[in-house]
């Protein structure tokens, strides 16, 4: 499953590029047709999906924690700002009682895991200012093992994301209330919603070797509760796949 | 034969056994009529595949009960819940002891058949006491199922019957100020001789005693015992079979019982309305009027049903149905009006008025959402209780001023 | 001599009345709740992880059985959602027909709520009435896209078809007869004696709790928060519509029932300007025949009737999504839960889980 190319995650972490100073700031509305090349990101300069948006956040957070940021993307029309994790309540407080920001409503929090990377986990924020309307993403790297602390200081509201990320990731909260599963049952033991757990059943239940690899084919045995076991053969090696 | 034994104690007993033979199955075609009336309310069509137009359905519920499998919770107290049950049903079958339901006795091969079981001088007070006899088979229930949803149930629904006993008491007692006897005969003889039935002089009274038979008898909206949404049934979740269904037994023997004292009490029992307009007596023979009313509606409404002419049809039989009746009682046609029997008239207006107070209980379950439980203690005792005592003094001081 | 014990009463996960496989661990004090904790994840399918297995077409049946009872409104933010990630721009006519659907949805779902809600308080004829009004709802579904309630109704894009014929005229003469209809549950309820006593002042929610508990939807509003998706953020051509947005003052249940009363009214508003101005056109964009939206994330939020439907997609160049994440109203409104029933009697936790209007499929998942 995790070879699977379809699901492999992109090259590099930043894989939408850094916005370009030199790119002309088009109205970061703007939506085009789809790109008519069906498979890789645009280029850099003409994307106007990676557009630089005004953000009134992103300039405080650049004026007031410049060394807490490792980057800002901007994607269809968002900004999305990678912080540290040292100081992230304080930021978090900052952008909750800011005069001029006011994030008072955490719409969404989650977590996105990349083996591939360093630090595979990353912590996804998403804010919404009701008086002021306008939106942030904040995203933070997490190692494996490593504890994140719990934004339901500064949004009571993140209570139960962070059970559910905590029981579909493994990630553990410093500071929670009461860090238990909530959607699995209180025995389950793994969490499901990481990329090395199998699509289907527990992971004791898949073993799987790759034995023999020849020009062609790669053949797998492979023990699926559903599916049977038994030597199973790829058609193409570098093909879609069984998955 | 020694016939005061007969007159004393066979009939009796005979009339006994026929109540609680036929009761039942009158209790299930109540139900029958529940869901028919509900069903219409709520624009649906409520039981019609058992019998035609479901009038077999009650057959099939009862036949259902007997033969349901009959489950006792592993640690209830099996002596307990196999009581409570008849615990329950008892007293609302007793109560049905006094209640008469037509004015004249009549005779049968020679005996004497009064239109009563027995005409206690004390029925009133004798009615209020196997009332709150009914309450004990409920907290049984409850505390015998070993079950935290049905000792709520049985805790609220006994506190809740508890305090409604006493705004019924009270508001029963201007009838008995006013009719100056306890005894259900009595009672009805003196709006008789009064000529007017109490409901005027006790309009105030009258709802305080209907809106504390609703609640004694744990129908919406003071269902919340047995609220479906909030404790799945209450104290009787965990029955089953023979024993649930004498629980609604109780209950609905419970509401005729109610009923019939409102109708008895209030609304003249088996008199006739308009007992003193000119020309009215063609009303005393009521189901030789509402006979023909009936049918002929009825045959109206069937016609309606296979021509698809909405309710016209209906409507025609029944005009034509009233004016057949009033003919055939206003001339006396083939002697009818003064051969029938009064019983029989006595028995139609009685049962016409029971009737319509069960409609309305009906009507209520159709309408109303459930008090909570608060809101529902409050109410009887913060508003009825002070509302029917009022009432029993007004009624006093009209009395002695008035005579 | 006597003591009280603190009673542990657990309702659920199988009642009739907790919407779906909810459970709820209440300690009481007598008939008052000292502690509420709701169970979860009965209904946990794992929808989240699946995606991950599966082309951006075949995900959108999986957005309909998460709030099944507003299965549109899922489509829709899904949909806008990888429309967003690609940069594509739906065609006005399908922007407006998608408008229309919504609202319909809204308008179903609240009857749904509304008789659901007033059986659990005892009042059952409401319930038949608003299932009367719902069908026929659910008939003009059916006529569109062939389901009455999973509908998998549009394509990333636009929509796979016009209308039929005849739908638009049909939506008409509902929106003709519904408010009338409208009119039938209010009077049975609105001014009813103990439908309000049961109601006001009965799990209160003040507006600074609900937006720190990220609170959405008609209970948000309920408290008086001016917040909905439409207005804030809008999206598939809201703003080109006029309506209001309903408030209450005080977040009781009977404003919770207000709101959504009154929003089914401004729904039948928004489908009347609709079908005035719907424009011509085609109904779906240019969309390659494989949809793989450029590596990169969007967040796109579209007001459902229970609230705040957020769609989280990361993407990474392929014909699946790396990561699909549901941002579900319900889960979110069930947290707010146990602040609004402390104290509260236990009958009026079902009145209140009925007023915050939960779907155990938003909340599992």
């Amino acid at each position: 499953m995790t070879d699977d190319p379809n699901n492999q995650p992109p090259a590099s972490p930043s894989a939408g590029s850094p916005p370009a100073p030199a790119a002309p700031p088009a109205s970061s509305a703007a939506a085009p047709p789809a790109p008519a090349a069906p498979a890789a990101p645009a280029a850099p300069k003409a994307d106007p999906l990676k557009a630089k948006v005004e953000s009134r956040a992103v300039d405080l957070l650049h004026e007031r924690f410049a060394d807490q940021v490792v980057e800002v993307l901007y994607h269809a029309g968002d900004a999305l700002v990678r912080l540290r994790k040292d100081r992230f309540l304080e930021i978090a407080r900052m952008l909750r009682d800011d005069q001029e920001l006011r994030f008072d409503y955490l719409s969404n929090l989650t977590a996105v895991h990349w083996p591939q990377r360093p630090q595979p986990f990353e912590m996804v924020y998403h804010l919404f200012s009701i008086t002021k309307r306008h939106r942030l993403t904040l995203k933070m790297d997490l190692g494996e093992g490593e504890e994140a602390p719990t934004a339901s200081v500064i949004w009571p509201t993140a209570n139960w994301h962070e059970r559910e990320v905590f029981d579909l990731f493994g990630i553990r909260f410093s500071g929670h209330p009461d860090l238990t599963r909530i959607l699995m049952t209180d025995e389950w033991v793994g969490h499901p919603l990481r990329k090395d757990y199998p699509l289907e059943g527990k992971p004791e239940d898949h073993l799987q070797y790759r034995e023999v690899t020849t020009a062609q084919h790669v053949y797998t045995y492979e023990k699926s509760p559903i599916r049977g076991f038994g030597w199973k053969k790829e058609i193409e090696k570098t093909g879609v796949g069984k998955g | 034969m020694d016939t005061p034994l007969i007159q004393t104690v066979l009939i009796p007993a005979l009339q006994v056994l026929l109540v609680i033979a036929i009761l039942p199955l009158g209790i299930a075609y109540l139900q029958l009529v529940e869901r028919k009336v509900l069903g219409f309310m709520q624009v649906r069509l409520a039981p019609r595949r058992v019998g035609w137009h479901g009038l077999l359905q009650p057959i099939a519920d009862a036949v259902k009960l007997l033969i349901k499998e009959d489950i006792v919770p592993d640690k209830a107290d099996r002596f307990l819940f196999t009581l409570a049950p008849i615990v329950t049903v008892i007293p609302a079958l007793a109560g049905l002891a006094v209640i008469p339901i037509a004015g004249a006795p009549f005779t049968l091969f020679g005996y004497t058949v009064r239109p009563f079981i027995t005409d206690l001088n004390v029925a009133v007070l004798y009615l209020l006491a196997i009332s709150s006899l009914g309450i004990y088979g409920i907290i049984l229930g409850g505390w015998a199922s070993n079950s935290k949803y049905s000792l709520l149930g049985a805790l609220r629904s006994s506190a809740q019957m508890i305090s409604y006993e006493v705004p019924l008491g009270f508001a029963i007692i201007g009838v008995l100020m006013l009719s100056g006897s306890a005894s259900m005969v009595e009672i009805v003889n003196s709006q008789k001789t009064a000529h007017v039935w109490y409901i005027l002089p006790q309009l105030v009274g009258f709802f305080c005693y209907f809106i504390s038979a609703v609640a004694e008898t744990n129908r919406v909206p003071f269902d919340l015992p047995e609220a479906e949404a909030e404790l799945v049934a209450g104290f009787h979740t965990e029955y089953s079979g023979m024993k649930f269904a004498f629980f609604f037994l109780a209950e609905y023997t419970n509401m005729i019982v109610v009923s019939s004292i409102a109708t008895i009490l209030f609304f003249g029992g088996w008199l006739r309305p308009f007992p003193n307009a000119a020309g009215s007596a063609w009303l005393e023979n009521g189901w030789l009027f509402f006979t023909p009313l009936i049918l002929l509606g009825f045959v109206g409404w069937l016609v309606d049903q296979k021509a698809g002419t909405g309710l016209n049809g209906m409507f025609t039989g029944l005009a034509a149905g009233a004016v057949l009746g009033f003919l055939l009682g206003r001339f006396d046609v083939g002697g009818l009006a003064s051969a029938s029997v009064p019983v029989l008239s006595g028995a139609f207006w009685f049962s016409l008025k029971v009737s319509i107070f069960l409609f309305v209980y009906i009507w209520f379950r159709g309408t109303y959402p459930r008090y909570r439980y608060d809101q529902l203690m409050s109410l009887g005792w913060k508003w009825l209780i002070p509302l029917s005592v009022l009432n029993v003094l007004v009624t006093g001081i009209a009395m002695v001023l008035f005579g | 001599m006597f003591r009280t014990e603190e009673m542990d009463i657990n309702m659920g996960p199988q009642h009739p009345s907790t919407h779906g496989v909810l459970r709820l661990k209440l300690t009481l004090d007598g008939e008052s709740i000292t502690d509420m904790r709701p169970v979860i994840g009965y209904l946990h399918r794992g929808v989240e992880k699946l995606c991950e297995h599966r082309t951006f077409p075949m995900i959108e049946p999986l957005t309909d059985r998460l709030d099944y009872v507003a299965a549109i409104s899922e489509n829709l933010g899904y949909c806008g959602a990888v429309e967003k990630a690609m940069g594509v721009v739906v065609p006005p006519r399908a922007q407006y027909i998608r408008v229309i659907l919504a609202e319909l949805q809204r308008i179903a779902s609240h009857l749904l709520w509304l008789g659901t809600h007033a059986l659990d308080l005892g009042a059952m004829s409401v319930f038949f009435y608003t299932f009367r009004e719902r069908e026929l709802i659910l008939d003009l579904f059916e006529a569109f896209c062939g389901a009455r309630l999973t509908y998998n109704s549009m394509r990333i894009g636009g929509l796979l078809e016009d209308v039929p014929a005849g739908w638009l005229d049909r939506v008409r003469h509902f929106i003709t007869i519904f408010p009338g209809r409208e009119k039938e549950y209010e009077d049975l309820l609105t001014v009813n004696r103990i439908f309000v006593g049961r109601t006001k002042d009965v799990g209160v929610l003040a507006p600074q709790d609900a937006i720190a508990l990220g609170v959405s939807g008609p209970s948000l509003r309920g408290s008086g928060v001016d917040y909905d998706v439409r207005r804030a953020q809008p999206y598939s051509s809201y703003e080109q519509f006029e309506f209001d947005v309903p408030l209450g003052r005080q977040g009781d249940t009977y404003d919770r029932y207000l709101v959504r009363m009154e929003e089914m009214r401004q729904s039948c508003r928004i489908i009347r300007q609709a079908l005035d101005r719907l424009p011509e056109g085609e109904v779906r964009a240019k969309v390659p025949k494989y949809i793989k939206p450029p590596a990169g994330e969007v967040y796109h939020v579209v007001e459902s009737p229970r609230g705040e439907q957020g769609f989280h997609i990361v993407t990474s160049g392929g014909e699946m999504p790396y990561r699909m994440r549901f941002r579900s109203p319900s889960f979110v409104n069930l947290q707010a839960l146990p602040s609004m029933c402390k104290g509260q009697l236990v009958a009026d936790v079902v009145a209140v889980i009925g007023s915050i209007d939960i779907v155990l499929g938003d909340v599992d998942r």
